[in-house]
């Protein structure tokens, strides 16, 4: 089987960990990024088949580092996680910008399924 | 305005005077003139009686003068002794007591035995005097005015015949007319019968000749006017005419000279020759406008042979009234000086407490509310102060209601936005270990190899950390439920709001709030009460910064701004003149809890809840600041998306 692989962004450790332990459990191949800087230094190295970036960071937030993401790499899927509940004030940009969003705290099945459809999802396609 | 109560109060005061002053002189004027007429043509009648009284004196005089020469004894001896010397000599003496031109005696049968002139007839029967023919046919006394011709006169004597011709002036009408020359000759003349022994003798005559004659005119001038001159002139003048012709006169031409000659005015002659009645009236005399009399003079038959007039020169009555006129007009501008002076004190008396007034009420206006307003006035001006005084005290009073309202408003607005942030702050902390939590705990529930109790006590877990999870939402919700009411507005608008609201605690501090808004500025959704309190904030932060006297100015703008493509952006700037901030406090200023005020002043939240409110609208504020020069906050909040 053709492992998906994935990126994790957090500034939180915890969240980081959580995240590689519930997705490797599925077979994904995860990479853990501790800042923005971090995060794209290495989208410049390798393909992603999704990165989950976390919106509230220190020096640069989610929301700059997924629009500068998906100017560089249009065709990144990218799912944004805050600890904010529901991204109200940034939902405009998440709905124009067509990223997938979830809440913090998620249990590793709300993971997975927001993962499986974050993936499958068609960035040009879908709204 | 205050410049009009003082004008008004002049202007009627003065126009009081001038109307009062105005009619006083046109009825003054009116009864002056009326009366001074009157009183003179009253003087004027009682002068020309005087001097009709005068010249009827002359005839008496004559008259009695020849009845008493008549009496004398010694008429017949002369006639029978054909002794005319004797006879000239009585004759002689008549004319000097008398002061006669002409006299002589007629005899009974109608010859003139003698002549005053010695001027013997050559035909003694056809040349006697017809005064001397009057008596003799009716042998008693005769006297009276008489007009004589040329040759009655030349018979008496030739070289008085030559002396009473008059040449004519023409009046200016006929002035083309040949000069004409006037011989005839009016006369005041007596002739009485002399009896001698109860025979009758003849009569003797006399009389005087009025043609160039100034012995009765200046009698009468002498006598009625007193001589009386003005201007160097004499005021009366007494005229004798024959029919319309001066004879006899003390008016004097342009030249100096009698005017003897000149004419009557038509108008008085139709009046006094021709329907015979008296004139009492103003009458041009020869160049000047008098107050005349004239009554005709009736001849010894009864026909109107001239005209005796007197005169006075209006210009002496025209001083007069001048003079009044003068008075009259002296009174009424002393009344305007004195109208503007009293208008004037009065109006400084009534309006220098208005311009106090005036002056206290910039004062308040300029947000002294503790003016000092001086001595109460008595009367409306000390109620208009005292309710002055009301009206400032409960304009305080609403002051401090609403400064109160104020910063209530703007404690409830950060406290708010206070707990919002806090809340959200907490929410994300809380939710990244309870990622964690959650995670490992359904990871090890997934695990085939738990027993029973193992499994219910992480269910236990995972149970309440759902608990807390919805517990973080709630609080989560509660913050955002106060956070945000965004909706479209006008930031201008907003600003504006704002600074009535703080207007009054500016001005208290004599701080002068200016506001520069942007034209350009377009609508953006925002937070209205969250995005005011930021603004009351800062400002209310450079009020407390800047001394009396400075000045916060604000102002809007649009930028285009170019970094990351083109967006565009809103900008305040916020700019106080006041005591500045110093390096090291301004990196500290937007951390929670830092306040450079005393404690209890403030909370220490304003600038970093202002910060997390302009953050959350996606906004900056940044700030310069110079020791003693002042401080400036700019805040850029970049416009919706939908707006560009």
């Amino acid at each position: 089987m053709n492992k998906e692989k994935i990126l994790v962004i957090d500034d939180n450790e915890i969240v980081l960990q959580s995240c590689k332990r519930i997705l490797e459990s599925k077979n994904y191949s995860v990479t853990l990024c501790s800042s923005a800087t971090e995060g794209i230094k290495t989208i410049e190295d390798h393909k992603f088949s999704l990165i989950i970036i976390d919106i509230v960071m220190p020096y640069c937030d989610g929301i700059k580092l997924s629009g500068k993401i998906q100017s560089n790499y249009p065709d990144s899927k990218i799912l944004l996680i805050s600890g904010y509940m529901e991204p109200k004030p940034f939902s405009e940009i998440i709905i124009e910008k067509k990223t997938n969003f979830i809440a913090k705290p998620f249990t590793p099945d709300e993971l997975l399924k927001a993962v499986k459809s974050a993936i499958i999802r068609d960035p040009e396609s879908t709204g | 305005m205050n410049h009009n109560i003082r004008f008004y109060l002049i202007a009627s005061l003065l126009g009081m005077t001038v109307m009062v002053g105005g009619i006083s002189l046109f009825f003054g004027t009116y009864l002056i003139n009326k009366t001074v007429t009157r009183e003179a043509k009253n003087k004027i009648q009682f002068d020309l009686n005087a001097a009709l009284e005068i010249y009827s004196n002359v005839e008496k005089q004559i008259n009695s003068g020849l009845s008493l020469t008549a009496r004398d004894q010694g008429w017949e001896d002369c006639i029978n002794d054909k002794d005319t010397y004797k006879m000239e000599q009585k004759l002689a003496n008549l004319i000097q007591i008398l002061d006669l031109d002409f006299s002589g005696f007629v005899k009974n049968n109608y010859t003139t035995l003698c002549r005053q002139s010695g001027n013997k007839p050559e035909n003694p029967d056809t040349m006697i005097n017809p005064v001397a023919l009057l008596a003799l046919e009716t042998k008693s006394p005769i006297s009276g005015t008489f007009v004589l011709s040329h040759d009655e006169i030349k018979a008496e004597d030739p070289k008085l015949a030559e002396s009473i011709k008059i040449t004519v002036v023409n009046t200016p009408e006929e002035e083309s007319k040949e000069l004409s020359e006037v011989t005839s000759c009016m006369v005041i003349a007596s002739a009485v019968p002399i009896y001698e022994n109860n025979l009758f003798l003849g009569v003797i005559y006399g009389g005087v000749i009025l043609n160039h004659s100034i012995k009765i005119v200046d009698k009468v001038r002498k006598t009625v006017f007193q001589n009386e001159q003005y201007q160097g002139e004499n005021i009366g003048t007494v005229t004798i005419f024959l029919k319309d012709l001066r004879i006899s006169t003390n008016v004097l031409t342009k030249a100096g000279n009698r005017a003897v000659g000149t004419k009557i005015s038509k108008e008085v002659g139709i009046k006094v020759l021709t329907e015979g009645e008296s004139w009492i009236d103003r009458a041009f005399v020869v160049n000047n406008w008098n107050i005349t009399a004239y009554k005709p003079i009736k001849d010894y038959h009864g026909d109107i042979a001239g005209i005796l007039s007197v005169g006075v020169n209006e210009s002496k009555y025209a001083e007069f009234k001048r003079n009044t006129l003068l008075v009259f007009i002296a009174i009424t501008v002393a009344g305007i000086i004195i109208a503007v002076l009293l208008g004037y004190i009065l109006s400084k008396l009534v309006l220098n407490p208005v311009y106090e007034l005036i002056k206290i009420s910039k004062k308040v206006s300029e947000g002294d509310l503790y003016p000092v307003i001086g001595k109460i006035s008595k009367g409306e001006m000390g109620n208009l102060q005292k309710t002055f005084i009301e009206m400032v005290v409960s304009l305080r009073e609403q002051n401090i209601h609403q400064k109160e309202e104020s910063e209530k408003r703007l404690i409830i607005s950060q406290k708010q936005a206070s707990v919002g942030r806090l809340a959200a702050g907490v929410a994300h902390e809380i939710n990244n270990p309870l990622t964690g939590v959650l995670t490992f705990t359904h990871m090890l529930l997934q695990r085939d190899d738990l027993d029973s109790e193992m499994k219910s006590d992480l269910e236990t877990i995972a149970k309440a950390t759902d608990r807390v999870k919805e517990i973080v939402k709630g609080l989560l919700n509660f913050s955002r439920q106060i956070k945000l009411k965004p909706e479209l507005s006008n930031i201008n608008k907003i600003i504006e709001e704002t600074i009535t609201l703080i207007e009054n605690q500016a001005l208290v501090k004599r701080v002068f709030l200016c506001f520069d808004p942007g034209s350009d500025i377009q609508q953006r959704t925002l937070d209205r009460s969250q995005f005011q309190s930021v603004i009351m904030n800062i400002i209310i932060n450079a009020i407390d910064a800047t001394n009396p006297g400075g000045n916060i100015t604000i102002s809007t703008r649009c930028n285009l701004k170019t970094q990351n493509g083109k967006h565009r952006e809103i900008e305040i700037i916020i700019a106080d003149n006041g005591c500045g901030i110093s390096p090291d406090q301004l990196d500290k200023m937007f951390d929670p809890f830092f306040t450079t005020k005393e404690v209890g002043k403030g909370t220490g939240l304003g600038l970093s809840v202002s910060l997390g409110i302009i953050e959350h609208h996606g906004g900056t504020i940044s700030v310069k600041s110079q020791i003693g020069k002042g401080s400036t906050f700019v805040i850029h909040l970049p416009l919706d998306k939908q707006n560009e």
